[in-house]
């Protein structure tokens, strides 16, 4: 057999890219959270519960979940939670389907499906509207909430209309699923669906740095993902400024901001229901809660809502 | 030469037309029966489809309307606004663009392949295109979004102003995506078209003095325009249902592009997608969602159907 | 000028190729690092059920790849230098198979950590393990239906059907599936399986899908290569008092075999292309309880998905390299695919191995 230069030689360079590309000499990652486990941290002594339940739905929440997730599974070994995005509406739509157990939303469910669903508020996160940073407008850091409706409806179209230097603005929405798009679009611009059509993008990680790249561009995110490169625009009003924070959020001041919904739909199985329970306990909102951005415990709100 | 060519009937299939072929015994009829039984699950699978997607697109026909779906302007399901002119805009002009960037080029490559480039030249690219088809159309989608993005965005800029109000996705940035997935396959199909050009007839053109340019496109092409046009037409067809790749690049505004160029945009087969993440089975707008795949449906079989008639050879 | 135009169309066509080779090139270069470093250390076990299993053959392929590229450079060389014999050529082959197999069962937790891990949602370090086992094993369950189904109706309309009428009708029907686009199948698939029979997302309704979305594409190849058989080896078979099936099965497949095969492999092909229609029947997500099982009835997302996924609604930051290593593993796989058909279409054809060793 002869040396076969069109497949042989190609296959073994490739296999000594192997050798070659190397042996990963890196230390090994951090110990990945279902290994580790040394501290029992649990008081209560937690039924060993296994199986596998899936969550779906809203973005914005997801940080929230993963982090209940990491600590919930580190007790219960035999427990899987999956969390996948693709937005409130699809979590709704998933968890009403049953395709899956729990479904995450910025939104209260629509009524049609509000009689088949269990609502878990199990926190509030605020949102704000977020631009590119850059010389047009640097001095512009609040916005009324007239102008953003404006700037976000497609009236207004200049940044110069807005206190900064000539520079068209460009609009990135969130996809129509999204519970943001729906939150920010019931409060600032008085429901409907007045936004203006522009390009959507609806990974928040992309969108951020879309928004970095972007001359002009302005969007609006869950407060978990503001990011210093950005700016973060407050609401102007005739008393002065407010700026997005947790005790703007709580007393109401702020108005941009909703409940995080977990919904199931008809019995729990006993993992669902340990595991919404382990959310909604005072250790997971006392302690851990606090601790992942942008995330407000619905205990702490002053002001409540039964619908958007 | 011998009993078969001229004594027997030769329209039937061949294990019956030769004289020699045995009579079958009972096993044979029963692979018969299993044979036959994979032929009518061919026609019963396709009815089947047509049936399940035209029964649920009618559904969506009679809520939302005909005429709003091929030519209202507003596509909000969420405040039952059901117009498709921007998303079938859209298609045809990503696909367009595509035959533009991608189909064109290809089959003029594959004219100077035939006609004019050395053997080995011919063998070597012919081997690099099809693997080149072969590569997944997101991998070209993440690829387009990871560079041809932000060189769109330069691009606008450049023509546009320094302070164009544009993201890079659009039109422009899908039909190049879109133009670079088809052009394999548009160009493999071009070859083949171009192969079956008689060598008869270009050596009678070049013996009556023609030029190889004279000979390429005055005698070869106009022989084999039939294949090129299928090869087009079925780019075409592949650009329209695209779906995965161009969701990335194009934006995902529901509404015609004001800079045809640089805005972003929708096109059927991505908002199918994007919204049937989230519709519920059975609700209008699930149903609506099934009559514009409809309407795409209708649009890919009419471009196939026409490569069909167009490739049938008619004896010249 | 037809001088000037003509090395325009050259330079055009020669860049044309030139940019899909950079394409590849780029694909490999940027991510195959992920996917080929064998790490220092012992990558965790997830506690996913078969994982040890999955992890030992993985390790298994990529170092039975580079042995037998090995063993066959060294074949190559020492056959031109004269050192090289059958029974060199079998110890050779014994020796790398059972180094392959030892270093495996060794080196398995040591192999790529991009290979073995699964995919995480929103921290960085996410590997595309089930993302890999998902893609080969609807490449076994769409051929598993698509060979009989396509080959059958092929053999049927080439050889064995009685009524003009009646292939001409599924000719129709196959240019219609032909031209259909792949979200209608998808479209189909979902209503079918996931709404009407209430499955959820599955890959077994995946799979058929898929096998419905080639099969225009294997029965046109395949009718064309088994009319390319030439009449004369038929009807020698049936003067020879072979029965129809037996000729067909005997005399035809194997002859029109590397036909037929290089539409399995264009189907294959396709189902490590195809997304869109296995988002909608299968879904996106992994599920660690079964991302290693053998069920066909749980969903699972394959590497085309997950490159879509990764960029479009994850939340992972490392976004870019997981990508990389996806669309890398991905032209590895189709560069796999090609290979091993070259090497299974010597088996049969005209002169293929059967023939020969029966004409020997």
């Amino acid at each position: 057999m002869t040396l076969r230069w069109n497949q042989n030689v190609p296959t073994l360079a490739v296999a000594l890219a192997c050798f070659i590309g190397g042996c990963d000499r890196s230390p090994p990652p951090g110990p990945a959270p279902v290994a580790a486990s040394a501290e029992a941290t649990a008081q209560k002594a937690n039924d060993v519960l296994s199986g596998a339940i899936q969550v779906s739905g809203s973005s914005a929440l997801q940080p929230l979940v993963n982090a209940a997730k990491e600590q919930y599974e580190t007790r219960n070994h035999g427990a899987s939670i999956e969390v996948s995005a693709g937005g409130s509406k699809k979590g709704l739509a998933d968890v009403a389907a049953g395709a899956v157990q729990v479904g995450d939303s910025d939104i209260f469910a629509p009524q049609d499906l509000a009689s088949q669903l269990v609502d878990h508020k199990v926190a509030v996160v605020g949102f704000a509207a977020m631009a590119n940073k850059g010389p047009y407008n640097e001095h512009v850091s609040a916005l009324g909430l007239a102008e953003m409706a404006k700037v976000f409806s497609g009236v207004i179209t200049d940044w110069k209309q807005l206190g900064g230097s000539a520079q068209p603005i460009v609009v990135i929405n969130r996809a129509p699923g999204s519970g943001t798009r729906a939150v920010f679009g019931s409060i600032v611009l008085g429901g409907g669906d007045k936004f203006v059509e522009s390009q959507t993008e609806d990974n928040s990680g992309a969108l951020v740095t879309k928004l970095k790249q972007t001359k002009g561009a302005i969007s609006y995110l869950a407060l978990s993902f503001a990011d210093p490169d950005l700016v973060v625009l407050g609401i102007k009003t005739d008393a002065g400024v407010i700026e997005p924070s947790s005790a703007a959020i709580t007393t109401g001041t702020y108005p941009i901001w909703s409940y995080e919904h977990m919904y199931t739909k008809g019995q729990l199985s006993p993992l669902t229901k340990q595991f919404i329970d382990y959310i909604l306990s005072s250790d997971f909102q006392d302690h851990t809660l606090p601790r992942v951005k942008g995330f407000i415990p619905v205990t702490q709100m002053k002001v409540s809502r039964i619908k958007d | 030469m011998g009993p078969s060519a001229t004594m027997v009937d030769v329209s039937g299939p061949l294990m019956e037309r030769s004289p020699l072929a045995v009579r079958p015994r009972h096993a044979e009829g029963a692979v018969r029966v299993l044979l036959t039984t994979f032929g009518v699950f061919v026609v019963l699978t396709t009815v089947t489809m047509i049936a399940f997607l035209g029964h649920a697109g009618v559904r969506g026909m009679r809520v939302a309307g005909i005429s709003s779906l091929l030519t209202g302007l507003t596509w909000k399901p969420e405040i039952d606004e059901y117009g498709g002119l921007s998303l079938i805009v859209g298609t045809f002009t990503s696909a367009s663009g595509a035959l533009m960037f991608g189909a064109v080029p290809a089959v003029l490559a594959a004219v100077w392949l035939t006609e004019f480039a050395p053997p080995s030249i011919k063998v070597i690219e012919r081997r690099i295109l099809e693997v080149a088809s072969s590569i997944p159309s997101v991998v070209y989608g993440w690829l387009a979004l990871v560079y041809l993005v932000p060189i769109m965005y330069w691009v606008a800029h450049a023509l546009r102003g320094a302070d164009a109000a544009v993201t890079g996705e659009g039109l422009a940035s899908a039909s190049v995506l879109l133009g670079v997935m088809i052009a394999p396959t548009v160009m493999l199909l071009s070859l083949d078209a171009l192969a079956r050009v008689p060598r008869a007839l270009r050596d009678a053109s070049a013996a009556l003095g023609a030029s190889p340019w004279q000979t390429a496109f005055r005698v070869s092409v106009p022989y084999a325009w039939r294949g090129l046009l299928v090869a087009i037409f079925f780019g075409f067809a592949r650009a329209a249902g695209e779906t995965m790749a161009v969701q990335m690049v194009i934006g995902g505004a529901r509404r015609l592009p004001k800079d045809l160029l640089f805005s972003p945009t929708t096109t059927i087969s991505t908002q199918i997608v994007m919204d049937m993440q989230e519709a519920r089975p059975g609700t209008p707008q699930n149903d609506v969602l099934f009559s514009m795949a409809l309407i795409l449906l209708v649009v890919s079989v009419v471009v196939v159907i026409g490569t069909r008639i167009l490739g049938k050879p008619r004896h010249s | 000028m037809e001088y000037g135009l003509l090395s325009l169309l050259a330079s055009g066509s020669l860049l044309f190729a030139a940019a899909y080779v950079a394409c590849l090139g780029y694909l490999l270069i940027n991510g195959l690092g992920k996917v080929v470093s064998f790490t220092a250390y012992a990558s965790p076990l997830a506690g996913v059920d078969n994982e040890s299993l999955v992890r030992f053959v993985m390790t298994l392929s990529i170092v039975g790849i580079i042995g037998w590229a090995g063993l066959a450079t060294v074949r190559g060389v020492a056959s031109r230098l004269g050192w090289w014999s059958a029974a060199a050529d079998r110890t050779g082959a014994v020796v790398c198979a059972v180094v392959a197999v030892g270093v495996s069962a060794i080196a398995r937790d040591h192999a790529p950590r991009f290979l073995i891990s699964l995919p995480s949602e929103t921290t960085a370090g996410g590997g595309i393990g089930p993302e890999i086992f998902n893609t080969v094993y609807f490449a076994v369950l769409s051929t598993l239906i698509t060979l009989p189904v396509g080959v059958g109706a092929a053999v049927y309309l080439a050889r064995f059907a009685r009524s003009e009428r009646f292939v001409s009708v599924v000719r129709i029907a196959l240019d219609t599936l032909a031209s259909l686009p792949s979200i209608v199948y998808g479209l189909f698939g979902f209503l079918v399986f996931v709404v009407e029979m209430k499955e959820g997302y599955s890959l077994f309704a995946g799979a058929v899908v898929l096998a419905l979305l080639n099969l225009p594409l294997v029965v046109g190849i395949a009718e064309e290569s088994i009319g390319a058989v030439p009449r004369e080896l038929d009807e020698a078979s049936l003067a020879l008092g072979a029965t129809m099936i037996q000729t067909t099965v005997r005399v035809t497949l194997p002859y029109a075999w590397p036909g037929i095969l290089s539409a399995l492999v264009l189907s294959v092909g396709r189902v490590f292309a195809e997304s869109a229609p296995l988002i909608m029947t299968a879904g996106t997500t992994i599920s660690r309880a079964n991302a290693y099982s053998l069920n066909p009835f749980r969903g699972g997302e394959t590497l085309a998905v997950h490159l879509w996924y990764v960029n479009s609604a994850g939340l992972a930051p490392d976004r870019g390299e997981v990508s990389a290593g996806t669309a890398a593993m991905l032209v590895v796989l189709v560069g796999l695919t090609n290979v091993a058909a070259a090497r299974l279409a010597r088996l049969g054809g005209a002169d293929g191995t059967r023939v020969r060793k029966a004409t020997r």
